[in-house]
């Protein structure tokens, strides 16, 4: 029995041993080229005129940040709408990776309607997702963000950010002498106020629910921190205290809000306890801590503090209160993000005079330059860690660009009235 | 800031005789507060012997400002007033650490008129960061500009 | 007593195992990275003239054949440094497990040489999803015809994230076939009948 156990032990060793030894040839990489991809315009059954072409939406939504190269409804061999009037044969030709159809069909029109749409992979010929979007006709615009998602993340394999939001202060201006915050879709549609003062706004941080906005006002003449719902516009003026009153954070959680306050004489980053509407110091330092960010863990902090003589970035640990300094390399390092990986920042970087957004992996401390303009700040990355907005300067015009996080596609943001700053990506949303 | 306080600034001003180039601050429409047209924070009412100017990341003040603080502090002392500090930054550097630097610059200025005899109780501080500049354009002429903390008294 | 020769037997193996896993986690697996090449060009070339001509194979999901196991036991690891194998000279008088003599046969060069050419094929045709997470890994495991045919693909190591295992898959459909890989018998029989093809994001 033992001898004919151990014989097999050493059977299946013997075997795996020679299943290990096989060739293997590892491949890093792969190519970078954009996805190519058509959408074919869907097909429109409804009696309603149609105001705004999905294929248009979904196509530059995908186009944005040169993930994709989509192909033009004019250099398509045919156009169809149903699964069986699909000829792969047709899509390889025009070189498509992937191939989008689709139809929108009345559903109780004329209030709603149903679009239905097919993924297929052209190469290896199967459809790979079968979706139903239904809504209002009025919200075709989201409802084709809605089809981008899925088509990003079947493609790419992280969720698509075409429905996130981004909240921004818009300065005054000559039409219109007040400063705003304002919310818009990504690609700077549906723009809509929430708040204007003719004193300074500042920092908007989306709540992790999306459906509240903390941020500094100065409309009693010195800073204080609301929170404003954006369902109701109902504003709560977080407990003020002597001094600064800024950069307030929730926490990924949804538990915690950091924020920064001067009380002690200097400022300090603290936490704010919500059922006992009061703040805990968490830093105690003489130099300036402030603009902190939560880990997505939200067990860390990470701030910006002089304490070394420059400002840099410290992370905290919340529970132990121990501080540790991130970056090394320059003088000047601040208002640091996570990504959502938890294991690099985002982070104003001076180099040379000139203010870049940069990245630094946590761990190995290397940093990467990856805008290359002047006066560049408030960098906020997108909820599924693949694209940074930040705020910049066009000649003397405060303006919002955006750059992939690997560097290699920049753009400004579209359609933005005034001059926009402080940039705040929404999380993700279902 | 109500028109008496105005009237009371510019009376100050006034009193201030040793200054000869403050006309043309003076004849600025001295109501507003909000932010005017171009986005720019007009310093209005306000002369040269108000305002206090720092360099560049700095919030320490040169022997010309102390001179400054030390008329203010009489100013203030011999007419009783109260005043609010304002520092403010220009426009390098992160917003919120600008806030930061901007309350450090309004706090130097108040500590030096304390030391000046003003009493602490009639001083208070505020920093609006980078979010107020006196000049808009992205220059070293502007730059220095907005590196000031304004004492405001009433 | 009669324990005694399986259980010397098994220790060798245990250490032949160990070692010829601490091996392969050690390969400098950059000897055959064509990152440091780049052929851009190469690229070209072979996507578009592979593509449109032929049929598109499709990718059995059926278990490895009993063919390809019989492969499995007659592969042997390359790239095997030599101080593996004095090693495990050492360790053992058994002649039954020694790689060295195979390995001998043809030279190092040539299994490299054609590794890198398929290499750089998949390569050429593999677009990486963007949003990979630098750690994912699939490993899929390839049976060819002596013409470079792909005759089959399976995942042995799915790494997670179907997207990115798709896009390993679409790869090696988009190859279809292996071009340059004429080499003698033996060689393809031993080390590119059954191979293994591992994909990660660099």
């Amino acid at each position: 029995m033992i001898k004919k156990r151990i014989f097999l032990i050493i059977l299946s060793l013997v075997f795996s041993a020679f299943i290990s030894s096989q060739l293997r040839i590892e491949i890093k990489g792969g190519l970078e080229d954009p996805i190519n991809i058509a959408i074919v315009p869907f097909q429109w059954n409804l009696k309603t005129p149609q105001q705004e072409s999905i294929q248009k939406v979904v196509q530059s939504d995908l186009e944005s940040f040169g993930e994709y190269a989509v192909l033009s409804p004019e250099n398509m061999l045919s156009l169809p709408s149903r699964a069986e009037e699909v000829f792969f044969k047709d899509w390889r030709i025009l070189g498509s990776d992937f191939l989008v159809i689709g139809e929108v069909n009345p559903l109780e029109e004329p209030k709603e309607m149903l679009v239905n749409y097919l993924i297929f992979d052209v190469v290896r010929e199967r459809i790979i997702h079968r979706g139903k979007v239904i809504g209002p006709i009025v919200t075709q615009r989201k409802m084709a963000h809605k089809i981008s998602d899925k088509i990003y993340s079947k493609t790419q394999g992280i969720p698509g950010i075409f429905s996130t939001k981004i909240a921004y202060i818009d300065k005054p201006s000559d039409l219109n002498p007040a400063y705003n915050l304002m919310i818009s879709d990504i690609d700077g549609f549906d723009s809509l106020s929430l708040f204007s003062s003719p004193q300074p706004l500042m920092s908007p941080s989306w709540s992790t629910d999306m459906k509240k906005i903390a941020y500094v006002s100065f409309e009693e003449g010195s800073s204080r921190i609301y929170i404003q719902e954006l369902a109701t516009a109902e504003r709560i003026g977080l407990k003020q205290e002597e001094g600064i009153n800024s950069s307030p954070n929730w926490s990924p959680d949804g538990k915690k809000m950091s924020a920064v306050l001067s009380k002690s004489g200097n400022p300090d980053i603290h936490i704010y306890d919500f059922k006992q509407s009061r703040w805990i110091q968490l830093t105690n330092h003489f130099g300036i801590d402030t603009e902190p960010d939560w880990s997505p863990d939200s067990n860390k902090l990470i701030f910006t503090s002089n304490r070394s003589g420059s400002p840099q970035i410290y992370e905290l640990n919340v529970k132990s209160k121990k501080v540790k300094r991130l970056t090394f390399e320059g003088s000047y390092n601040a208002r640091a993000r996570y990504l959502p990986n938890g294991k690099e920042i985002v982070f104003v970087h001076r180099r040379n005079g000139i203010f870049h957004i940069a990245t630094q992996n946590i761990k190995t401390g290397k940093i990467k330059i990856l805008t290359d303009t002047t006066l560049d700040e408030s960098p906020t990355v997108s909820p599924n860690g693949n694209v940074v907005i930040y705020a910049t300067k066009d000649g003397d015009k405060d303006v919002l660009a955006g750059i992939t996080i690997d560097g290699r596609t920049k753009f400004t943001m579209p359609s933005m009235k005034g001059e926009a700053r402080e940039p705040s990506w929404s999380p993700l949303i279902d | 800031m109500n028109t008496t306080h105005k009237i009371l600034l510019t009376m100050l001003v006034f009193l201030m005789a040793s200054c000869s180039s403050v006309s043309t601050d003076r004849t600025n429409d001295a109501t507003a507060i909000s932010a005017s047209a171009s986005g720019a924070y007009s310093d209005n009412g306000l002369t040269s012997n108000n305002i206090l100017y720092f360099a560049y990341d700095r919030s320490d003040i040169n022997s010309e400002g102390r001179a400054k603080i030390r008329t203010l502090a009489k100013l203030i002392k011999d007419n009783d007033l109260s005043v609010r500090v304002e520092g403010h930054c220009d426009e390098r550097g992160t917003r919120e650490y600008n806030l930061a630097l901007g309350e450090q610059r309004a706090k130097t200025v108040a500590e030096l008129l304390i030391i000046n005899g003003v009493s602490s109780n009639k001083i208070s501080t505020v920093s609006y960061g980078e979010e107020k500049p006196a000049v808009s354009g992205s220059n070293e002429n502007s730059w220095s500009k907005n590196r000031r903390a304004l004492v405001k008294t009433f | 007593m009669n324990y005694t020769s399986p259980l010397i037997l098994s220790v060798f193996i245990h250490l032949g195992i160990g070692l010829s896993f601490s091996n392969f986690f050690n390969i400098d697996f950059d000897i055959f990275n064509i990152e440091s090449a780049k052929p851009i060009s190469a690229y070209v070339i072979f996507d578009k003239e592979t593509e449109p001509k032929k049929e598109q194979i499709k990718i059995p999901k059926k278990t490895k054949s009993a063919e390809s196991v019989k492969n499995d036991i007659k592969t042997i690891a390359i790239s095997s440094p030599d101080l593996v194998i004095d090693k495990l000279q050492q360790l053992s008088s058994t002649e039954t497990y020694l790689p060295k003599e195979r390995t001998n046969k043809f030279s190092q060069s040539d299994i490299e040489k054609y590794s890198f050419l398929i290499k750089q094929q998949v390569f050429n045709n593999w677009k990486r999803p963007k949003g990979s997470n630098p750690e994912l890994k699939t490993e899929i495991q390839i049976n060819l015809v002596p013409t470079g045919e792909i005759l089959s693909a399976k995942i042995i190591k799915g790494s997670g994230n179907q997207v990115f295992d798709d896009s390993a898959l679409v790869a090696i459909s988009r190859i279809n076939n292996f071009e340059g890989l004429n080499m003698q018998t033996k060689l393809f029989d031993e080390h590119f009948r059954t191979f293994i093809l591992i994909f990660s994001p660099n």
